[in-house]
C-alpha cells in the first residue's frame, strides 16, 4: 500500500527517515535553546519597562530595538548573513550542526516578543500584591510572573515552535538538511510529488502532537 | 488604647507627569495626616481623588515627590529597597479585586509571603491553619480561587496580609466589589481583627457606610487635598465641608428628595412648615418633641426619622412638619435654635 502511494519515498525510505530525524534534532536543539533565551529576554523586557519591578529605560530599549532589527530580517537573509559566525561558533555552516545557530538567532526575537506579551497579559495586581508581600524583585519573578503565566507560556511556546519547525524547512535548502531539504530535493527538484505529500503529512503530524502537548499543559496549570 | 502615632504624612504632594511632558497631574496637596496605632482610620473620596495613592505611600509602593511618610521612626521613602521591604512584611495589605494567585491553592496563597523566609514547614502550615480559622474558613485550605466566592476571597486575601503579623494592615476598596451582605461580613471581620489583634486599620474607600460602621476618624479626600478630617462622630454630627455633607447625605434617609418636597405629597398648608432637626450631641429628641408641642401648642408630625449609633452615641435627626399658629411657631423655632440642635427650614406652605 505505501509503495503504490509513495513510491518514490519507499525506494528512499532510509533518506526520509534520516530526514525526519534531522528535523526533529533540529527542532528539540534550537527550542530548548531558545526557550531559555527568549524567557531570560522576555522577562528583561517586561521588568526593566516603564513602571516595571526593575524599570531601566536604558536595558529595555536596547533589547527592544535589537529584537526589533532581527525580527525585521527575513529569515533566509538572515541565514546568508549569519554564515561567517555560524562557521565560527558551529565550525561549519552546513548539516544541522550548521543550522542550529542561525534558527536560533531567527526564532529568539520573535519567541521573545512571545513570551513578554505571556507575561504582560498578567494581572499587574498580582505583581502589586506581590510587591506589598515584601517579595524581592527575583522572588516576584520567579513565584508570580512565571508561576502565574505558565499557562500562557505554554500557549505562545506552542505557537513558537510551529513557526520554528516552518524555519527548518526553509534552512533545509542551504544545506541543513531535514524534511524541508527532502521535500525540495525530491519532491520539487525530481518533481515527485508524493515526497512533497510525505513530507507535509509528517509536518502536519509534529506540528499536531507539538498542539496537543501545548493544549494540556495549559489547561493542567490553569484553575 | 495606646495613643502613639503609627502613620503620619508630613506635607506630602505627589504629582505625575501628564501625558505631555510638560504638564504635571498633581495627585496629592501637601497632605498631612497621623494615625494612631490601634486605630481604624478612614480615607474618604470620589474616584480620581488620589486614595490609592495616598494609601500606597505607606507602604512605599508609590513615592512622593514632596514630604515624608513615616512609619513609626522610619522614613518610609528614604529608605533602601531591601529595608523597604523588610517594613512591607510589617504592612498588610488587601485590595478590591482581591489580588490572589490563580494557579495557587488557598494554603499555597496564605503561604506565599513567607514561602522564602526560611520557617519550617511546619511552622507555616500551623500558621495558615491558625489564619484560615481566624477569618473563618478552614475547609477551603485546598481549593482554589476560582471556587470561592467574592467575600471567601476577600477572606483569604486577609488571612494572606496577616499571615506577616504586621502591625498596619491597608484595606484598598477592599469591600468595594462586594454585595452589602458580604460588605457587612468582612467589615465585621475587619473590626474583630482590630479588637482582637490590635492592628492598625487604613481603609480607603469612596463608600460613607463603611466609615459609618467601621471607622473611627475619617480623612475626606478632595482632589489630592484634605479637605476634612477628625473623629467621625464629630465628622458626621458637625461637617464643614461641602463633600463631607455631601458623603454624610449617603447614608442619611433625613433628605427627601426634591420631587417629595416640591410635591403635594406632604400638604402643606396654612401656616404647616416643613422642617429638618439634626442633634449636635447626643441629647435625646423625643423629649423635644413632646416638650414643644405641649408648651408652644404646636403639632408636630414626624415625617421621618434617622437615629443611628455611632462610636455608642446616637446622631441623626427627624423631619417634621410644625402646624399652629404664627406666633407658636416662630416661638417653637426659636426654642429648638436656642437648644444644641441643628434646625432647618426645608419648605413653607404655599
Amino acid at each position: 500500500m505505501p509503495s503504490k502511494l509513495f513510491p518514490n519515498v519507499v525506494l528512499n525510505y532510509s533518506i526520509f527517515k534520516l530526514a525526519i530525524l534531522q528535523t526533529l534534532e533540529m527542532l528539540v536543539i534550537t527550542a530548548v535553546i531558545s526557550f531559555c533565551i527568549s524567557i531570560i529576554f522576555g522577562i528583561i523586557l517586561v521588568v526593566t519597562k516603564k513602571n516595571g519591578i526593575l524599570m531601566n529605560t536604558v536595558i529595555w530599549n536596547v533589547f527592544d530595538k535589537i529584537i526589533n532589527l532581527f525580527r525585521s530580517i527575513p529569515f533566509i537573509i538572515l541565514i546568508a548573513a549569519l554564515i561567517p559566525l555560524t562557521r565560527l561558533i558551529s565550525g561549519t555552516a552546513i548539516g544541522v550542526k550548521g543550522t542550529i545557530f542561525p534558527l536560533i538567532v531567527g526564532i529568539v526575537p520573535f519567541f521573545s516578543r512571545q513570551i513578554e506579551a505571556a507575561l504582560n497579559e498578567l494581572d499587574g495586581g498580582l505583581v502589586e500584591a506581590g510587591q506589598v508581600m515584601g517579595l524581592s524583585p527575583f522572588q516576584i519573578i520567579y513565584s508570580i510572573y512565571l508561576k502565574e503565566s505558565i499557562g500562557s507560556i505554554a500557549r505562545v511556546t506552542t505557537i513558537t515552535i510551529i513557526s520554528l519547525i516552518g524555519l527548518t524547512a526553509i534552512v533545509g535548502v542551504v544545506g541543513g538538511g531535514g524534511i524541508g531539504d527532502f521535500a525540495i530535493q525530491y519532491g520539487y527538484q525530481q518533481n515527485q510529488q508524493d515526497a512533497t505529500i510525505a513530507c507535509i503529512l509528517v509536518l502536519l503530524i509534529i506540528v499536531s502532537i507539538v498542539q496537543v502537548i501545548g493544549t494540556l499543559i495549559s489547561r493542567r496549570v490553569e484553575h | 488604647m495606646t495613643t502613639q502615632k503609627i502613620v503620619s504624612f508630613d506635607h506630602v504632594s505627589k504629582e505625575f507627569e501628564g501625558n505631555n511632558k510638560s504638564s504635571k497631574i498633581q495627585v496629592l496637596k501637601d497632605v498631612n495626616l497621623s494615625i494612631n496605632e490601634g486605630s481604624i482610620f478612614g480615607i474618604i473620596g470620589y474616584s480620581g481623588a488620589g486614595k490609592s495613592t495616598l494609601i500606597r505611600c505607606i507602604n512605599g509602593i508609590e513615592s512622593p515627590t514632596k514630604g515624608d511618610i513615616y512609619f513609626k521612626k522610619t522614613v518610609i521613602n528614604r529608605i533602601s529597597n531591601v529595608e523597604l521591604r523588610k517594613r512591607r512584611k510589617e504592612i498588610g495589605m488587601i485590595f478590591q479585586q482581591f489580588n490572589l494567585m490563580p494557579s495557587r491553592t488557598v494554603f499555597e496563597n496564605i503561604e506565599l509571603p513567607i514561602k522564602y523566609s526560611g520557617k519550617s514547614k511546619a511552622e507555616i502550615k500551623q500558621k495558615v491553619n491558625k489564619l484560615l480559622e481566624l477569618v473563618g474558613l478552614p475547609e477551603k485550605i485546598n481549593t482554589y480561587p476560582a471556587n470561592l466566592s467574592g467575600g471567601q476571597k476577600q477572606r483569604v486575601a486577609i488571612a494572606r496580609a496577616l499571615v506577616n503579623d504586621p502591625q498596619i494592615l491597608l484595606c484598598d476598596e477592599a469591600t468595594s466589589a462586594l454585595d452589602p451582605q458580604t460588605t457587612a461580613d468582612i467589615l465585621e471581620l475587619l473590626k474583630k481583627l482590630n479588637e482582637n489583634l490590635g492592628i492598625t486599620i487604613i481603609v480607603v474607600t469612596h463608600e460613607m457606610h463603611v466609615i459609618e460602621d467601621l471607622c473611627e476618624y475619617v480623612a475626606v479626600l478632595d482632589k489630592g487635598r484634605i479637605v476634612e478630617q477628625g473623629e467621625v462622630y464629630s465628622i458626621f454630627s458637625n461637617p464643614h465641608n461641602e463633600l463631607t455633607k455631601n458623603f454624610i447625605a449617603t447614608t442619611s434617609k433625613l433628605n427627601l428628595p426634591d420631587e417629595v418636597l416640591h410635591s403635594d405629597l406632604l400638604a402643606l398648608s396654612g401656616n404647616k412648615l416643613l422642617i429638618k432637626i439634626t442633634y449636635v450631641d447626643s441629647e435625646a429628641v423625643e423629649p423635644l418633641i413632646s416638650y414643644v408641642s405641649r408648651k408652644f401648642e404646636v403639632d408636630a408630625n414626624i415625617i421621618v426619622g434617622d437615629i443611628k449609633i455611632l462610636q455608642q452615641k446616637p446622631l441623626g435627626g427627624l423631619v417634621i412638619i410644625l402646624d399652629g399658629t404664627k406666633a407658636h411657631i416662630k416661638e417653637t423655632i426659636d426654642y429648638i435654635k436656642g437648644q444644641n440642635i441643628r434646625l432647618e427650614v426645608l419648605e413653607h406652605a404655599k
